[in-house]
């Protein structure tokens, strides 16, 4: 497959994904956009190193994550701080009626603010694992081994569940 | 498969839609990314131009009033002064002569020529700092101290005096080397970590883009 079609398709498949890990790193709407051109020039420069050995999926998160980390340093000067109203419009819609799609907004608007409160190899973990990437998986992709991704994991998952019972009540 | 309330949460949002990216997305990315850096590029012209221009009468000023009150005249101060307004010139000149080079509105010069042609000068320009930014205040600086120790020597009783004050301006000139070596590392350091990479996206880009540019 040629360079143009790969990349095509890998934006097909992964787009989406893709924009909800740009969600996760920028906090405002014009960092988003910023971030995401920023993750598709850098998987179309990357087509070249792609050998398949990995899965295309595992280069995917592995690029747009590597991508993020280094954006965030560039945009150290922007506020670390979250607009819940900005944060809600721009999530895409949820929900099957409309009070089930408010409850369901506003799970995600907590859930996106809980990840960006995290540090980013943290994030990273609980973002891939949100995902339903194994153990195995998410430690390729961020250079960590499968125990201390279960073990980190574990106690990401347990505060932020706590977290979520808190609110829940 | 089971989830856990946290990626029932994940799941419930709609997968955004996204945006067509083709080539023509991808250029209108890297002329966004090089205006972006073209603007950076002026602003730090423009300030390190204005404050060499503001030190050169602050210098002179030096010069001319180190004579008043019978005190010795440090003439040397002057070449400081120069100094400032060699950096400055070499900016001003640097810029005149890339544009020269790169005519925007030649034909033949195609967009991703002219962003290589922008970084290459930068990269140029940075690797160079030793030779056209630090030296010449550098050695005037070293001027000025040499004049000043002379000075100071001459007016001494003793060869432990005399050590001590060359050892006073040696340590004080030193200062300003550090601050110049940090200068030095920090230019390096940005050749490397941001403008070779960039050079090395756009020749890529530019050798699988080529024919698709305005």
């Amino acid at each position: 497959m040629d360079r143009d079609k790969l990349f095509k398709s890998w934006i097909d498949d992964y787009g989406g994904v893709i924009l909800k890990i740009v969600r996760a790193y920028a906090f405002h709407r014009h960092d988003e956009d910023d971030l995401f051109q920023e993750i598709a020039l850098q998987l179309w420069m990357s087509i070249p190193s792609f050998e398949g050995r990995s899965k295309p999926s595992t280069w995917i998160y592995k690029v747009a994550l590597n991508t993020a980390f280094v954006w965030k340093r560039k945009e150290g000067k922007h506020p670390k701080q979250t607009d819940a109203s900005e944060v809600e419009t721009e999530i895409g819609g949820v929900g099957p009626t409309p009070a089930k799609a408010a409850e369901d907004r506003e799970d995600l608007t907590w859930l996106y603010e809980s990840l960006r409160k995290l540090n980013k190899i943290d994030r990273s973990i609980v973002l891939l694992y949100l995902e339903d990437l194994s153990y195995r998986d998410t430690g390729e992709i961020l250079g960590l081994s499968e125990s201390n991704v279960g073990v980190r994991l574990n106690r990401l998952k347990s505060r932020l569940a706590e977290e979520y019972a808190r609110r829940a009540k | 498969m089971t989830h856990d309330p946290l990626q029932e949460i994940w799941n419930n949002e709609e997968e955004p839609s996204t945006v067509k990216i083709d080539k023509e997305w991808l250029l209108n990315l890297v002329r966004k990314k090089q205006r972006d850096f073209n603007h950076a590029v002026l602003r730090r012209d423009i300030l390190e131009i204005g404050i060499h221009l503001l030190c050169a009468p602050i210098f002179v000023y030096y010069g001319i009033t180190s004579a008043k009150g019978g005190g010795q005249h440090v003439w040397t101060w002057y070449l400081v002064a120069v100094a400032c307004i060699w950096n400055a010139g070499f900016f001003v000149a640097n810029r005149l002569w890339w544009k020269k080079k790169t005519n925007p509105t030649a034909p033949s010069t195609s967009f991703l020529d002219r962003s290589m042609s922008e970084i290459e000068n930068q990269i140029w320009l940075l690797k160079n700092i030793l030779w056209w930014y630090l030296l010449p205040p550098g050695i005037a600086f070293l001027c000025v101290y040499l004049q000043r120790m002379m000075h100071k020597s001459g007016a001494v009783e003793n060869a432990d005096q005399l050590w001590e004050t060359r050892w006073d301006f040696a340590v004080s000139y030193l200062a300003i080397v550090v601050v110049f070596g940090l200068l030095y590392y920090i230019n390096q350091r940005y050749v490397r970590t941001e403008l070779e990479p960039r050079k090395r996206e756009l020749s890529e880009l530019r050798e699988n883009l080529i024919g698709e540019e305005i």
